[in-house]
């Protein structure tokens, strides 16, 4: 297999390293993974990395806005920002194995944005937690759909087990990737998970990936991602830790650096 | 000071007063060494905090837990929690509660696979 180093020059301060190009079928998808509240989409997106739907085949590097952290895999060093692509499923996947600064967040979401205007991606997804005081009595955690469209907002309204998320407020990674893709024209929505807000919530990670298969047509088997829960809990509290020094800056728009 | 007859007598009592005070000493500083190795040795469990009208609860997230384990205490307005889980990871957590909530009861359950720490504030007459 060719390895080839791409830089693209769209958003400035991102370099993308490309194992090869995703043979990408249309209407093509973009599934985004960050960490955030609850880890929801990060344990949703690699629920899927390790179930093999989707296979790395590239990294992003910024020298200007990731933290100096690089993720072992099997030995080897790479970004903690990486891609996948599941060739049955036709979906990229961008997923961060690092909790990222807020400093990254618009210039992240602008990179996002150009990528998919290059692979000409019709809809992104973003997946999220909305922190709920009483998690913990709820069996099934509800899921609401943000759009940043009038035209998407229909289209996700006939959607099952997923309601709209009529008024409030999203911050964090995901808010700035809803308003770059719309200034773009590229769909994307976020599905919100009532969730903890910092304890990782492999539950309300079944729940979104219900929603997403269903959406996109294919089946996501989450019975042993809840029966792998406690596992899950286990192996990402750093990460987790490291998410909850991060999640005050989202909503307070406080420059963040990395000591 | 009590009379001693014999200067031998005093002597000794007195040295064995100094070395029961030093055998304390040296007792009190192994156990805050020992309970000092035993902190750096756990972990901090991760943790969320929810304030209500009326009570504080803490939900400890401990994977693996061994629930015969869980030890709680609430000491003023330091409240502890140390717990060991299956793999034999120790745990403690250490939280100062609010002044109003000092003497509060403390009911613990397990709940989804986590711990909740639940304290409620007492009722003024």
């Amino acid at each position: 297999m060719q390895r080839r180093l791409r830089v693209i020059n769209v958003e400035e301060g991102f370099e993308i390293e490309e194992n090869y190009v995703p043979d990408i079928r249309k209407p093509a998808y973009m599934i985004v993974g960050i960490p955030d509240a609850g880890l929801v989409g990060e344990i949703a997106t690699e629920y899927m990395i390790g179930k093999g739907l989707v296979q790395e085949y590239g990294q992003v590097f910024s020298r200007k806005y990731l933290p100096p952290i690089l993720h072992v895999d099997d030995g080897v060093a790479k970004s903690p920002l990486r891609l996948y692509y599941g060739k049955d499923i036709n979906v990229i996947v961008l997923h961060s194995w690092t909790a990222l600064p807020v400093n990254s967040a618009y210039p992240l979401a602008r990179f996002i944005t150009d990528y998919a205007i290059r692979y000409g991606i019709s809809s992104i997804i973003s997946i999220t937690g909305l922190p709920i005081p009483n998690r913990l009595d709820i069996d099934k955690p509800s899921a609401y759909w943000i759009a940043n469209s009038k035209d998407l907002a229909s289209s996700l309204s006939g959607l099952d087990n997923v309601q709209k998320f009529g008024q409030g407020y999203i911050s964090g990674p995901y808010a700035p990737i809803l308003y770059e893709t719309a200034k773009k024209n590229i769909g994307n929505f976020a599905i919100v998970v009532e969730s903890f807000l910092d304890i990782p919530d492999p539950e309300a990670s079944a729940v979104a990936l219900e929603i997403v298969g269903k959406y996109l047509g294919f089946t996501i088997d989450t019975s042993a991602l809840l029966q792998e829960a406690e596992e899950i809990r286990s192996r990402i509290k750093g990460l987790m830790e490291q998410t909850k020094r991060e999640l005050p800056t989202y909503s307070s728009g406080k420059p963040m650096t990395y000591a | 000071m009590p009379a001693y007859k014999d200067l031998y007598d005093m002597v000794k009592k007195a040295i064995e007063f100094e070395m029961r005070e030093m055998e304390n000493l040296v007792e009190l500083m192994s156990n805050e060494i020992r309970e000092s190795v035993e902190r750096e040795s756990c972990l901090v469990p991760l943790y969320s905090e929810q304030r209500r009208e009326n009570e504080l609860i803490y939900i400890v997230d401990v994977p693996y837990l061994k629930e015969e384990t869980v030890y709680v205490k609430l000491d003023g307005q330091n409240l502890e929690l140390s717990c060991t889980n299956s793999r034999g990871v120790k745990y403690r957590l250490k939280v100062k509660i609010p002044k109003e909530l000092e003497g509060s009861e403390v009911k613990v359950s397990r709940v989804k696979g986590r711990i909740t720490l639940r304290l409620l504030k007492r009722e003024t007459k």
